[in-house]
Order: C-alpha cells, then structure tokens, then sequence
C-alpha cells in the first residue's frame, strides 16, 4: 500500500501569500495532485509542505483579444471548450489525449505546464530505486543512470499541451512576491531534466495567453502505447496560417523527444511559401527527425520514437490541408 | 430418496485429465433437444445481480469492514534470495495503533527462514487501519544474507538444476516421420510472463466464535480454501466455513487459498479480533501467481501437398519458485491435429521470481501461439492457404485417445469466420493500406480445450409458499454471470419466470460445488441444477395431481398452472402453494459423470485482421472474429461477454503486456497499472462473436459445456500470422510490439 508522506498543507489565496509560501526549499505547489500525490507516494520528492493553488488561480477561459486560460482550468473544460476545440484544435486535441477522464477531471493546465520530467529509472518505485542507489535526479552525487557519462539529467519533458501551446504562439503569465511578467510557453523550458523549469522560486503560473487564432489551424498527434492512459512518448503539435493556400506562418514543436519541448524552426521553414504539398510536410516532417534527441528512458525504442516524430508530423500537417 | 453410487469419472481440467470416483444419485436424463421450447435456457437475460454489481451496491470480500476488524499488512523481501537473519519490530512497535508483528521465530508456520523471490512474506505486521499497518511495515528491521539466484528464464534453462521434465508424450514414431518429411519447420518461439490483475485483489477476512472460523475470501474455489485453511490450521471441515459472495474477477490464480489467508486465520484466532489481509496492487503482480513466459521450440514436417507427418513440441515454462506443477504448453500439439508421428516434452523451469499459477487456459494459450504460428509458417513455405493447411490435418478422432468427440464442428467455426472476417480477401503477402506504408493482413488460429467439466456437484432447490424457489449450491460466482445461467436452468424446469428464482450460494455450509477454473462451473453445477428442479416439479405435480384428482402422469406445468393432459382441468400453481402452507418441497440433484466412449472438447477458431505501419512497426489490430463450438448457450448475452472479456486478455498478451524483471535486482520494474499495460477500450477492436449452433447432447444433460477459457486461446496466434501476412515480419517473441516487428522486417 503505497502511502504519502506526512506533510502540510498550505490554502493561500493571493498569489503573493503563495510566492511567500513558495519561497522554502522544501515547499512545493500543487494543483490538480495528479502526479504530485503519485510522486509523492513514490518518494520522487518529499516537500515539507504542500501549496495549494486552488485558491490562487482560477479555471476561467475568456475570450477576448485571443483566449485567457486561468491556470486552474482543468483539463477536461479545455478539452470540451467549444471555442478552443474549433480556433485552438491543438490545445484542446492534447488536453482531451491526456491520461484518463478522471485524471483530467482533476489535472490542471497550469500542472500540465510545470508537469515533471519522466524516466524509466526514475519513475520506479522507492523500493528499487534505493536498492540500485538512486539517480542523478534526485541525488545529485550520482551520475545519470540512463547514460552515466552525461552531465546532465535526461529525463523526459512529457507534457502534451506545452508543444500545442508553443505551437499556438501562447505566452504565460508569471506572479511572484514582486509582480507578474509575461514569457514566451517556449521560454519557459530548459534542456535539463531536472532544472527542466525557467522558473524561479516562489514563481506561479497563473494564466495562458493565446494569440488571436484568424487564419490560423492546429493540430496536435502523439504516440503512447495504447489508446489511452499513457504520456506520450513522441508528441508533435503544428500551427499554420495561410493565405489563400499558401502558408504565411508556421509553427511546430514536439515533446516527449528530450528533456524539453521544442519549437523546431527548420519545420516551420520548411512550410513557409508552401501550399502544404507532400513535399513540403515531407521537408518538415525531416526536420522534426533531425531535431528529435529520444535516449533510452521511455517506453518504446528510440527508433520507433524518432520515426513516430517524422510520421506524427506528416499526419498533424495533412490534418491542417483541407 | 434415491440410493447413493460410486462411479468412475473423468474430467477434464487446466489442460491435464482427472480421473476419480464419483458418488451419485438417482438417475440423469436427457439434454433437451433441439426442437425443445425453451423460455429460459437459451435466450440473453441480463445478470441477475447486474443492478448490485454497477451501482456499487454489492459487497466484496475487500469491503468487508467488522467492528473491532484488525488489518494486517506483509512486509516483504527487496532480496530475490536470501536468508533472513534477524527481525528487529521495535520500531514498529513504537508505532500508536500497531497490535503486534510475526515473524519466523514467532510464527514459524508462517514464515520460511529463506525467501525465494522479491516479494516473498517476511513479517506481518497488524495495526488498528491499513494505513497504520503500512507505515509500521516500513519501520521493521530486517537483516538478510543475500544469496545467489537468476531470474531470467533463458539463463535458468541453461542451468540444469533449475529444469525439471514434468511431462513427456508421443505417439508413432517422430524421427521416421521427419524422414518422411518433404518439408520442415523448425522454429523457436518466446512468450512473456502475464499478470493477472483481477480488478478485486486477493484477500481474506477471518473471524472465529470460539472453535469456529468464518473466513470471506476472494475465491474461484471455496471448497479448497476450506480444505487447505482447515489442514493448515488443524481444524476440522465444520469449522471453518468460507464465505464467498461477489467476488471481482479469478483468472486462475484463486483456485486455492493464499499466505493471506493462513495469516488472517491465524492472527485473527491469536489477537482474538478479526483480521483483513488483502494485497495492494503492487502485490497482485509480485505474489499472486502469473501465466508462465516460456520458451518453445516447435518442428512440423510435411508432405509437398501439406499432410502433416511429424510434430515435435519442446516447452519450457518459468513456474518461478513452484516446483509442484507445470501448465501443459504442448497440450495443443498432442491432440489438435491428425498427425502420425508426435513427440512432446514439457519442462518446468525454477527462477526466483514469484510463483505462477493457472493463468485462463494455462499452457494452452502460450502452446498454441507457437503451434498456430509455426502452422503458419508451414503454410507459407507449401505456398498454401492457411486454412486449407488445416482443414487438410483435421483430426476427425480425437487423436490422443482415438475416440470420437461428443461434438466436433471446428470445421464449422472455419468455414462461417471465414465468412464473417471475409477470408477470400486474404492474399498471400497481404494487402497494401491507404498508404505504401501501411500494409494489411489476415491471420487464423485454432483451439482446442477441455471445459466439459464433470461431478462432484451438487444442488437442492425448495420452493416457498408464494411459489418462489431458492436454488442452494456450493458455487461461488466469479464475475463470469454462472449466477444467471443457474437461474435460467432452475427457471426453464420449474417454468417460472426468472425473478421468482433466487440463488443462495458464496458459502461452504453447502453441499460441494465445483471450483470456477477449467471452464467447468456451469457443466459441473447446470446438470445437477436441472436434476433437483426436476425433482421439485416432480413432487409438485404429484401434489397437484392429488388436488385435481388425476395421476400426476397426467398433468404437466406450464405457465403457472399444472394442466391436466386431455380434459383440459387447470389449476393455478399459487393455488397448489398456499394450499402447501409451510410444507416445503425440496429438489434435490447431483451431477453424473461424463460418458465413457467419446471425449469432451470444446473448439473454436479466431480470425484477426490487422494493419502494420512498416516505417514504425506499430501493429493496428482491426478485427477479431471469434467462432466458438462449446453445444449449447445458455444465456447468449453472457456468452458474447465471455468471448469477448477473453478476446481482450488475449490482445494485451499479444501486443502489450508482458512482466518487465530487473535482471540485476530480481525486481519487477512494472508491478502497476500504468507500466503494465492492459488495453484500454481505445485498444479493443472491433470483436464479432458467434456460435456454432449444434448442440453437444452427450456432453450432459445441458446439452453444452464451458466458455470460461476458450476464447483467449487463440488470439494471439491469429494476431502474429495476420502481422506476417501483412508484411512478411514473422515474430516469434510475445508481445509483439513495434520493435519486435521492425527487427523482424529487417532479417
């Protein structure tokens, strides 16, 4: 019987009441729990004490100049949302692919965000992992288990709406004790799988900001083991606005291919001027290739990932023709 | 009363053949023909405790909670050999709410001082909740010595002290039929370690009053939780009753009691308070048994127009720490196909892993992925259509025994689900898809399997004053819907509707029921079922006939009422009740054996079709069209979910689950839900079920036998043949997954 570890609970309601809170080392956030608790039973990490978001951000979504998405709304609103599901089709398809209904009953955007990094070695349990003596993740004395020669932590970015988001051009908005700033989705992330965050302690993810969506298709495919339940092992979201039929602006990003999600210019290049034929999705679709970096620390092999990236592509941009 | 007799029988179970005396009464009768009007019997009624089962209503062993219960949590060995040292419980101790912790020196019938597997029982610990139980687990010292062990089931092989022969057949003479051969294939397949994972854990609740012990228990088998709780504790039969009411689901690995129960028993009489001991998830796939991986080496030679002349079946089955038994992988070469010459050995191999158990058709699912592939294989090199392959060394005898079937219509099952998985589409080297990429592919496989069950069973039914009936059978219903096909059988006879049946089961204070593996609950229990509500009807229309003044040969029931044959005198059954009062009429029926000169077996035949992207090699599973031959269907509904229910554990065995060992730590690296992965109802393709309609009369008086297993026989046989038709890749590892199939298109 896997059980959590004793620890406090914190219920701020201001943003700056929870950056406070935040500022410990050894508090942490929580929104919707659905990795956290998990994690937390599996001894990933023991926070002392435990933030509650709930009252700091909410799960509105409001359209305006483009569409505000509080942080706390859940997976499933976004995934229903009628709004997003015809203008933002790549949000709402990765938000409707996650996990299981229950879990996007519960799972946020803002926690899908900041959504921690994967491994096969470092998703075990406690029991095993104590037994093999750790990994670099959560032990910075020992080397990566994955590949023991790397500097850094490899673990997986393995969140399905951060390439959607960064596809649709979204910013998200940042609140600490001193204010809040707007950063790019794509500026938030590191290739590092530990500090996988650009993000300071004490910062919180308070709402997403997307673009107006005129002219603009998206898309967003991904490759897991089965149907449902999985995260993915290859992830790819595009955009693309045209012109008639031409293409005037592109974006595509992946996931699940490194320790960070990455827009991959060299794709969206590869589409501008275009009209979307076979040649030009092939064109990006090898440039998705060449930019996915899968080790050996997810389920699947990394040839049938790095493949899944170039075929996932083809279909997402096919899906944006007609 | 009728006098009581011993007979000899033989039943078939798990694969192997049971032969022992049978005690029976009075007289069996008739299976109803097929021209019989039934209302019943034969018709899809929905589950009887349907409405319990969804709305949450229904209690399971694991939601039992008793004033004053105690709970009991395991801690268990991180050591995949070792000997245990020391137990130091002082911590744990110190923990509010923890009872007591045993161990080996404290109760040593309990605990081994070696552990033989990660996950093995070293302690107990009993705390007021289950949580504190947990956390006090985490707070018991335990020293090992650690000792030597392998995991890996190609390594155990190699060393020979780990491989025992437990089975060897033949008949003819393979070597000469080999020579005979204008042809050979000589293949060596793989196959993974299935989990079990019942949706209801493993578990038992002890309670004792006094010298007695009532235990609840999650059990395909409630008689042989009693026997083994009862030896195990040195109590007598009466003592112990065990209680088994809605039970979430037994795949095999139920069919006796567990560590758990002994340690509820135990404790539970020692702390004088009930005591729950039910596994977590973690342990359902550490401890509670698994179908065994195997490794399997099949030879088939034929003639150039594709008659069989030899077959040779080597298997070697992982049975993790058990010793005592081995599932029959070669079972489906032995006796599917007409060949001269065969020769079979089956090998148990011990690794320190936990122990295996009966898996669903165990040995027989792994055994006819590698005869069914290997057939296919053979078909390719005689550039023949699979199924004419095996149409061509249909066994028209049952080969093993040379006797005739009591019904065989395999033929039929190939020649209507080639019709429904439209068969003639099928085109040597497959088809091509939407795309180049994509190419399409059919596949067929076999099977064969026992299921006729046989005796002990027992029934007695007794009819209330309002004209309700209360069937009371030692059965215990495992999820499968056998309550609902008792009912119909008790209604058709009684002719009444089903609502006014009730079933009084789930408990040992009963005459013997059968357990529910083999596929033999509904064959053992149904015949007797129907024997005891013959009897009612007997006695109710000899009380009839006395009302109406006509001999009871002259009227019968229909309808609710007893009518006289000519004259047309009709009587309303209420009124035949209330006259009775209190007088209870009680039925009384029992199970006869199987007959002696034909040989029960139940067949069917599975066709897939699939669509493989050969740029990622992952393996899209369209269709699955599932033909079934078991005589009669008692209830259609219930039938189509069976196959169903199979068809699905089937295609996770084909293509995603599979147990992942740490060859280093001996640890399971996937003892979840979310690394080991079961389909979901995204992965399920479309599945079409029929029925061959012919009834199997000899069989018994049902006119049919067992579904339980047949239909996750054959699946991935069909699955693996399909992807080799589609294109070219032939893989012969379980489960067959992206990898597997791009290293297969790339030899």
């Amino acid at each position: 019987m896997l059980r959590l570890p004793r620890f406090d609970f914190a219920t701020p309601t201001t943003a700056a009441e929870a950056a406070a809170l935040l500022a410990d080392p050894n508090a942490m956030a929580v929104a919707g729990g659905t990795d956290v608790y998990p994690k937390m039973k599996r001894r990933q990490f023991v926070p002392r004490t435990l933030v509650s978001l709930r009252r700091v951000v909410d799960g509105n979504i409001s359209n305006g100049d483009g569409v505000r998405i509080g942080a706390g709304a859940t997976l499933t609103a976004i995934a229903e949302h009628a709004l997003l599901r015809e203008q933002y089709r790549a949000l709402a398809d990765a938000a409707s692919v996650i996990s299981t209904p229950q879990l996007r009953n519960m799972g946020t955007l803002g926690g899908n965000l900041c959504l921690d990094t994967r491994c096969n070695w470092y998703d075990q349990s406690l029991f095993w992992r104590k037994a093999e003596g750790y990994c670099m993740k959560t032990h910075a004395e020992v080397v990566c288990r994955v590949a023991p020669s790397s500097a850094r932590c490899l673990a997986v970015a393995s969140a399905d709406t951060v390439p959607a988001l960064i596809a649709l051009g979204a910013t998200a908005t940042i609140a600490n004790v001193s204010g809040s700033r707007q950063v790019d989705i794509v500026e938030l992330y590191r290739e590092d799988g530990i500090n996988y965050l650009g993000l300071a302690r004490g910062d919180i993810v308070t709402e997403v900001r997307l673009p107006p969506a005129r002219g603009w298709r998206s898309a967003y495919l991904k490759l897991r083991e089965r149907g449902a339940f999985d995260f993915p092992i290859a992830g790819v979201a595009a955009a693309v606005r045209r012109e008639g039929a031409e293409v005037v602006a592109a974006r595509v990003a992946i996931t699940a291919l490194g320790s960070s999600p990455k827009r991959v210019d060299a794709a969206s290049e590869a589409l501008i001027g275009t009209r979307l034929e076979d040649e030009a999705i092939e064109r990006a679709a090898e440039a998705v290739f060449a930019a996915a970096r899968p080790m050996d620390n997810t389920s699947g092999t990394i040839a049938e990932r790095k493949r899944a990236a170039r075929v996932l592509t083809a279909r997402t941009l096919r899906s944006l023709r007609e | 009363m009728p006098s009581a007799r011993v007979v000899k029988n033989r039943t078939e179970f798990e694969g192997k053949i049971y032969e022992e005396l049978a005690l029976v009464q009075g007289a069996d009768i008739p299976a109803w023909s097929a021209d019989a009007e039934l209302r019943h019997v034969g018709r899809s009624r929905l589950r009887v405790d349907g409405p319990q089962r969804v709305s949450g209503r229904a209690r399971y062993t694991t939601d039992l909670m008793l004033p004053g219960m105690l709970h009991a949590r395991v801690v268990r060995s991180p050591h995949p050999h070792a000997r245990v040292i020391r137990v130091d419980a002082k911590r744990a101790l110190a923990l509010a709410g923890v009872r007591s912790v045993v161990d080996r020196t404290s109760a040593p019938e309990l605990f081994d001082e070696e552990v033989h597997y990660v996950g093995a029982p070293v302690a107990v610990v009993v705390g007021e909740t289950e949580e504190i139980a947990a956390d006090a687990a985490h707070l018991v010292e335990i020293e090992y010595e650690s000792l030597p062990f392998v995991v890996d089931l190609e390594e155990a092989i190699a060393d020979r002290t780990r491989v025992q022969r437990k089975e060897s057949y033949s008949r003819g003479d393979a070597r000469r039929g080999f020579r005979e051969a204008d042809i050979v294939v000589d293949a060596r397949y793989t196959t993974s370690t299935q989990l079990h994972n019942c949706l209801e854990p493993h578990g038992a609740v002890a309670q004792w009053d006094g010298e007695r012990l009532t235990l609840w228990e999650s059990t395909q088998a409630m008689f042989d939780v009693r026997k083994g709780v009862a030896k195990a504790i040195r109590a007598r039969l009466d003592d112990v009753r065990v209680i088994c009411d809605y039970m979430g689901g037994g795949f095999g690995s139920k069919l006796g009691h567990g560590h758990y129960s002994e340690i509820a028993a135990v404790l539970a009489k020692r702390l004088g308070r009930p005591i729950r001991c039910v596994m977590d998830r973690r342990e359902e796939n550490l401890v509670t048994g698994n179908r065994s991986a195997t490794v399997q080496r099949v030879r088939v030679g034929a003639t150039k127009d594709g008659k069989l002349t030899a077959l040779e079946h080597v298997a070697w089955s992982g049975t993790g720490t058990e010793d005592g038994w081995v599932a029959s992988t070669t079972g489906p070469s032995n006796g599917l196909y007409e060949v001269a010459n065969v020769r079979s050995e089956q090998f148990l191999v011990l690794t320190n892993t936990g122990p295996f158990s009966a898996f669903r058709a165990p040995g027989y699912v792994e055994g006819t992925f590698a005869l069914e592939s290997a057939m296919d294989e053979l078909a390719d090199k005689l550039a023949l259509d699979p199924l004419a392959l095996r149409r061509k060394n249909y066994a028209k005898l049952d080969p093993q025994s040379g006797k005739h079937y009591s019904l065989k219509r395999l033929d039929q099952c190939y020649s209507r689900g080639a019709e429904l998985a439209g068969w003639s589409r099928r085109k040597a080297g497959g088809t091509a898809g939407r795309h180049a990429y994509l190419r399409r592919g059919m596949g067929v496989s076999t099977q064969v399997w026992g299921g006729g069950g046989g005796p002990p069973a027992y029934a007695t039914i007794h009819l209330n004053a309002d004209g309700t009936a209360i069937v009371r059978a030692g059965l215990q219903d495992i999820g499968s819907g056998t309550k609902t096909a008792i009912a119909q059988i008790a209604a058709e006879e009684l002719s009444l509707p089903l609502e006014r049946v009730r079933l009084s089961i789930g408990e040992t204070d009963a005459p013997y029921g059968p357990a529910s593996g083999g596929s033999m609950t509904t064959a053992s229990l149904g015949p007797a079922v129907r024997l005891a509500a013959v009897d009612v009807r007997r006695q109710l229309l000899e009380v009839a006939a006395g009302l109406m003044e006509v001999r009871a040969s002259e009227i019968h029931l229909t309808d609710g009422h007893a009518v006289a044959g000519r004259g047309g005198k009709k009587l309303a059954l209420d009124e035949v009740f209330s006259k009775l009062q209190n007088y209870t009429v009680i039925g009384r029926g029992s199970r006869h054996p199987n007959p002696e000169d034909v040989r029960l077996r139940s067949f069917g035949a599975h066709f897939a079709e699939v669509e493989v992207d050969i740029r990622t090699g992952a393996v899209r599973v369209l269709k699955i069209v599932a033909v079934h031959q078991i005589g009669r269907i008692v209830n259609p509904l219930n039938a189509k979910s069976q196959v169903e229910g199979g068809v699905t554990q089937a295609l996770g065995y084909a293509v995603s689950e599979g147990r992942v060992l740490d060859r280093l730590s001996g640890h399971v690296m996937n003892a979840n839900l979310e690394d080991y992965k079961i389909p979901t109802v995204k992965d399920v393709p479309d599945i079409v079920v029929e029925f061959v309609p012919d009834l199997d009369r000899r069989a018994n008086n049902l006119g049919g036998i067992g579904l339980g297993e047949p239909p996750i026989i054959p699946t991935a046989a069909a699955i693996a043949n399909a992807v080799a038709n589609a294109c070219g890749a032939r893989v012969r590892t379980l489960p067959i997954t992206p990898a597997r199939v791009l290293e297969a298109l790339r030899r």
